[in-house]
């Protein structure tokens, strides 16, 4: 089991009230796996990427991370442990504006203190099919260039669980197809866990198993 | 309209941050500026109101020698139905019986003096209305100051040239005296007929004569002073009315408010480069709206519209917040400038004067944002739409759009300095060395760039130097920013160690002790024995004639009348124009001397040489505008004589030996009436103080400056002008450090997010903080280095054009005031910005 998620809550203040956002939420899933994680607008779609991916902290409950809880550990463990662990796909892509593509990427590994930068950031460039705009900064790059920027960096350091927030969401539909097409092909190269989270059913489907957050729980 | 006023409001209302930090940076690089005009209208205002008393009359009447006949003929002539009051004035030895002395300003006056103001003395008033105090046969009235350096009371006897007067009254305020302070001879009133005993009233006495008259009808004043003036052949002699108010305001102050006036538009340059930044990123904000509006039909004049008077309402705000702040500020600095002009009452702010300001800070932002402005009124609305894409960037190539900025800055210190050498310089020096500052600074990230492509470093480093470089802009002006801070630190601390060298420079043990002066002719003889009957020899002994110019080059020597307007240079030369000159000859150059244009002539006339040759100042030459070749008359007690300019010399004054601006060849003067002036030095200052008093006693009407005491009260004045410039350089560094908290802060966001990223990325608290501090020591480090070399090249050039002093690096003061000024402009963005990584990733991410 690589990821497994028990009896999760969480919630949020808004104004005077407490919203309760997930109530007693519970996921297993065994490595390779991908899941596709569907729910309305406001549902915790977003909320349980957070806590999947540590960037927030659970109300009550247990994240086992192969078998080890996650949910206890200190915000800087939780850096250290995200950084080897989990790539994150944004629907925003949250690349940083002033580094072109090439470097974008290499963060990662150089953050992770790992060898071979340039050759493995040279090689994912070329799997998401953006080795001629290696030098080229955001700006400079279409919607759908950008995500797949995004993407090489979110695999690029062999993470063991990778999280897609939207990834097809800012994109057009050909776009976004190719895009996703190119995401599932990654991840059955590189052999990586999958959570995706998104509205499109169809794209759903494409994950092996597709789970529904409804009234705070997860329904398979 | 009403919709584009509402549509800038709105605009505004919706950025509330940026635009607090706009005003904020704007009402401080107002403050100083308006501080300084709100102190000089209050100066004005007082001076204006005290005018009379200050001058003592409605007309008076000088002359720095005793009045002929002719000239008394005139006045009595034009003036004889008013009341009238005479008063000599003189510097003059005052001894005790004990043998002290001091050199004190003697004033004689009559028994109807003063016709306006008056004195408060120890037992009471005396004014016009106000006599029941009287100054009695041989007593005298000493100013405080006066009695507490020679220790005497009520009752004690002093001796003034060769007559013995008793203190009867101590003078406690003297409206008279325009200003308080740095005052190198105390007062002392006798009475006028007294003083003609002295025996200090004779040929060549360092004298002045002064008629008051009281005519009450300003426009009569004016008429009769034009009259008087026309009918004065010598423009030595001075007519003047209360209403010329600049006269009478302490020269100490006008040149302190010059200073202050220069320092203060530094901190206007530097918010000029922060409102280039701020008013950028709050276009860019609403490029998208402005692109709809224009979509919509809305013209370009409509869009400048929006932003001009978004403008108006920033730097009103801005003037009106920086208006209330002065009305703490200028009470708490008015005790301090007492030193420097007498202010008493009530502190009365001028509205207009408020309005004038107001409408002069609007129009140098609107100047400054002008291309700004332009740009956005006239950008294609395709490009508009695509916000996210297009970079509304400044470039440097369009550096000209400035123009108007740069014109607007060089009139301003132009005004500021009221010198159009000294503006043009000062503008030229900060223009320059901003532009300095973005090549240098451009020059430093080439090399970054270079480094990055060949070395590789820890990947926290890597960022730092790729934010650096990619961020241009921000990086160019936050170093701008930050070396013109440090540019102004080593400028003045240089200018503060050239001119403290040039006032003790040069030999000391060449520099004389005593200055003695009002010798006369015959003597000259019994001087030089009283003076080495203690051992010590009478040096650089100068005669000295007074003369008048007639003529230069055929053409009367004319006043020249102050105007409107009046520059450093224009006063200076109406002052050496409309004074009487003194002469002298010599055998030979001193070694505080030289040539510096034209030839050198024979120091003696010669029998066969039928022409006059004479040696100007060079600075006095300039004011003049003379020049070599011409030719010059002179009258001397009636005689005139011709002289022709042979050349120019420099004269180093702070030797502080007897020293003219016109020099004739010996043999030329030799028969005119004179005086004479000379030095004496030794290393034993009893010894001095012993042959002071012998000489005082001996020859009462000479006077002796103690050139220790001078130059005591000359390094009084400059550190006392020096500390007001270092509390307006304060005020700078303050504004370049808030500017710089403003560029940094503004681009808080855009960190916070690239913070968030590398956190998900895994990137820990510790690398996020090494990433901070070396982008922010990068910047530190560059502009200490730019700010340094622009410092030394700016303050060499102001010490050798305006002070004609040399450079001599402050090694005591300018390392620790950078190293200050560094931690303070590292620690400030550095605080802001570890609390932007130490923030929780969720909080980064939703920033």
């Amino acid at each position: 089991m690589i990821i497994e998620l028990k009896n999760v809550y969480k919630s949020y203040a808004q104004a005077s009230k407490k919203l309760q956002i997930l109530k007693g939420l519970e996921l297993e899933l065994q490595k390779s796996e991908t899941v596709a994680i569907l729910g309305r607008s406001g549902s915790g779609k977003s909320t349980l990427l957070s806590l999947l991916s540590g960037l927030d902290s659970i109300d009550s409950g247990e994240i086992l991370f192969e078998g080890k809880d996650i949910s206890s550990l200190t915000e800087k463990e939780m850096t250290r442990f995200r950084g080897q662990n989990i790539g994150i796909i944004f629907q925003q892509y949250n690349l940083m504006s002033t580094l072109t593509a090439f470097e974008n990427i290499a963060l990662s590994l150089e953050i992770k203190k790992e060898e071979d930068i340039s050759e493995r950031t040279l090689a994912i460039l070329e799997q998401v099919g953006l080795k001629d705009r290696a030098n080229h900064y955001p700006h400079e790059l279409s919607g759908g260039e950008c995500q797949r920027v995004a993407m090489a960096r979110a695999i690029v350091g062999n993470p063991k669980l990778l999280l897609a927030d939207e990834p097809s969401g800012n994109l057009d539909s050909e776009t976004g197809k190719k895009t996703m097409d190119l995401l599932f092909k990654l991840c059955e190269e590189n052999d990586l866990t999958l959570i995706l989270v998104t509205h499109d059913e169809i794209l759903a489907q494409r994950c092996q198993k597709v789970m529904r957050l409804e009234d705070g729980v997860l329904l398979s | 309209m009403i919709n584009l006023i509402r549509l800038s409001h709105r605009d505004l209302f919706s950025q509330k941050k940026q635009v607090l930090f706009l005003i904020l940076n704007l009402t401080l690089g107002f403050l100083g500026l308006f501080f300084l005009e709100n102190l000089k209208e209050v100066v004005q205002k007082q001076s204006h109101l005290k005018s009379k008393e200050i001058l003592g009359a409605d007309l008076a009447v000088s002359a720095r020698r005793l009045f002929n006949q002719q000239e008394l003929q005139i006045i009595k002539k034009e003036l004889d139905s008013f009341e009238t009051s005479d008063v000599l004035e003189l510097y003059s030895m005052v001894a005790t019986e004990e043998g002290e002395s001091r050199l004190t300003e003697v004033k004689a006056i009559d028994d109807r003096y003063p016709l306006y103001g008056g004195l408060k003395l120890s037992d009471g008033l005396y004014t016009n209305q106000e006599k029941k105090l009287i100054l009695n046969p041989f007593e005298v009235w000493i100013s405080e100051d006066l009695k507490f350096s020679l220790n005497k009371k009520r009752g004690d006897i002093l001796k003034i040239g060769e007559k013995e007067f008793k203190v009867s009254q101590i003078i406690l305020d003297d409206s008279s005296s325009s200003w308080r302070g740095f005052s190198l001879a105390p007062r002392v009133y006798v009475r006028i007929q007294d003083l003609k005993q002295t025996g200090l009233v004779r040929y060549g006495s360092t004298l002045a004569q002064v008629k008051l008259f009281r005519i009450e009808e300003q426009k009569q004043s004016l008429s009769l002073k034009t009259e008087l003036q026309k009918k004065m052949l010598d423009p030595a002699i001075k007519v003047r009315v209360p209403s010329e108010t600049s006269e009478q305001v302490s020269r100490v102050f006008r040149y302190l408010s010059y200073f202050l006036g220069l320092t203060s538009l530094v901190a206007l340059l530097l918010v000029a480069l922060s409102l280039i930044f701020l008013f950028k990123n709050l276009i860019q904000k609403r490029l998208n709206e402005m692109a709809t509006l224009k979509s919509m039909g809305m013209g370009h004049q409509s869009i400048a519209f929006i932003y001009c008077y978004q403008v108006f309402l920033l730097s009103v705000v801005a003037a009106g917040l920086a208006e209330a702040f002065n009305f703490f500020l200028l009470p708490l600095f008015m005790g301090a400038l007492g030193e420097f002009v007498k202010i008493e009452g009530d502190i009365i702010f001028d509205f207009s004067s408020m309005i004038k300001m107001t409408i002069l800070g609007f129009l140098f932002c609107l100047s400054v944002c002008w291309p700004l402005i332009r740009k956005v009124s006239y950008m294609r609305v395709n490009s508009l739409f695509q916000e996210s894409r297009f970079d509304f960037t400044i470039s440097i190539q369009r550096w000209f759009d400035f123009i108007p900025s740069f014109i607007c800055f060089i009139l301003l210190s132009i005004w500021q300095s009221q010198s159009i050498k000294l503006g043009l310089i000062f503008s030229a020096t900060f223009i320059g060395a901003i532009a300095f500052s973005f090549l240098l600074g451009l020059l430093f990230l080439s090399f970054l760039a270079k480094i990055v492509k060949k070395c590789s470093f820890p990947y926290e480093v890597s960022i730092a130097l790729k934010m650096m470089l990619r961020k241009k802009m921000t990086t160019l002006l936050s170093v701008a920013v930050l070396s013109l801070s440090s540019l102004l630190i080593v400028l003045i601390l240089q200018v503060k160690e050239g001119l403290n060298q040039q006032l003790s420079g040069g030999d000391e043990s060449e520099r004389p002790h005593f200055f003695i002066f009002d010798i006369q002719e015959e003597q000259v003889e019994e001087l030089q024995k009283l003076v080495s009957s203690k051992g010590i020899s009478l040096e650089n002994l100068s005669p000295m004639i007074r003369a008048r110019i007639l003529q230069v080059n055929g053409e009367t020597f004319q006043r020249v009348e102050n105007s409107d307007f009046e520059t450093q240079e224009d006063e200076a030369q109406r002052r050496m124009t409309n004074r009487g000159v003194n002469l002298t000859y010599r055998r030979e150059l001193d070694s505080s001397e030289e040539i510096v244009e034209g030839e050198s002539f024979a120091l003696t006339k010669t029998q066969e040489s039928d022409t006059n040759f004479v040696s100007i100042e060079q600075r006095y030459a300039q004011r003049l505008n003379l020049h070599i070749g011409d030719e010059l008359v002179f009258d001397i007690q009636g005689v005139e004589i011709k002289a022709v300019i042979k050349n120019f010399r420099k004269v180093r004054w702070t030797s502080f030996k007897p020293n003219f601006f016109i020099q004739f060849q010996d043999g030329v003067l030799n028969e005119a009436p004179k005086t004479f002036i000379a030095t004496i030095r030794h290393s034993d200052k009893n010894l001095l103080r012993q042959t002071q008093r012998l000489v005082v006693r001996n020859l009462p009407n000479l006077s002796l400056i103690d050139v220790s005491v001078l130059i005591k009260k000359i390094r009084e004045i400059f550190h006392k002008i020096l500390e007001a410039v270092m509390l307006m350089t304060y005020l700078c560094l303050f504004v370049g450090l808030i500017v710089f908290f403003s560029l940094m802060s503004s681009q808080s966001r855009e960190k916070a997010y690239d913070i968030g990223i590398l956190k998900t990325l895994g990137s820990s608290n510790q690398s996020l903080n090494r990433w901070v501090f070396c982008e922010i020591s990068i910047l530190c480090f560059s502009f200490v280095v730019i700010g340094v070399l622009l410092g030394a090249g700016t303050s060499h050039i102001f010490l050798k054009v305006l002070f004609d002093a040399d450079f001599v690096f402050n090694l005591r003061e300018i390392p620790l005031y950078l190293l200050c000024y560094m931690l303070l402009s590292f620690m400030i963005p550095y605080i802001v910005m570890r609390q932007l990584t130490s923030l929780k990733t969720k909080n980064l991410v939703s920033y």
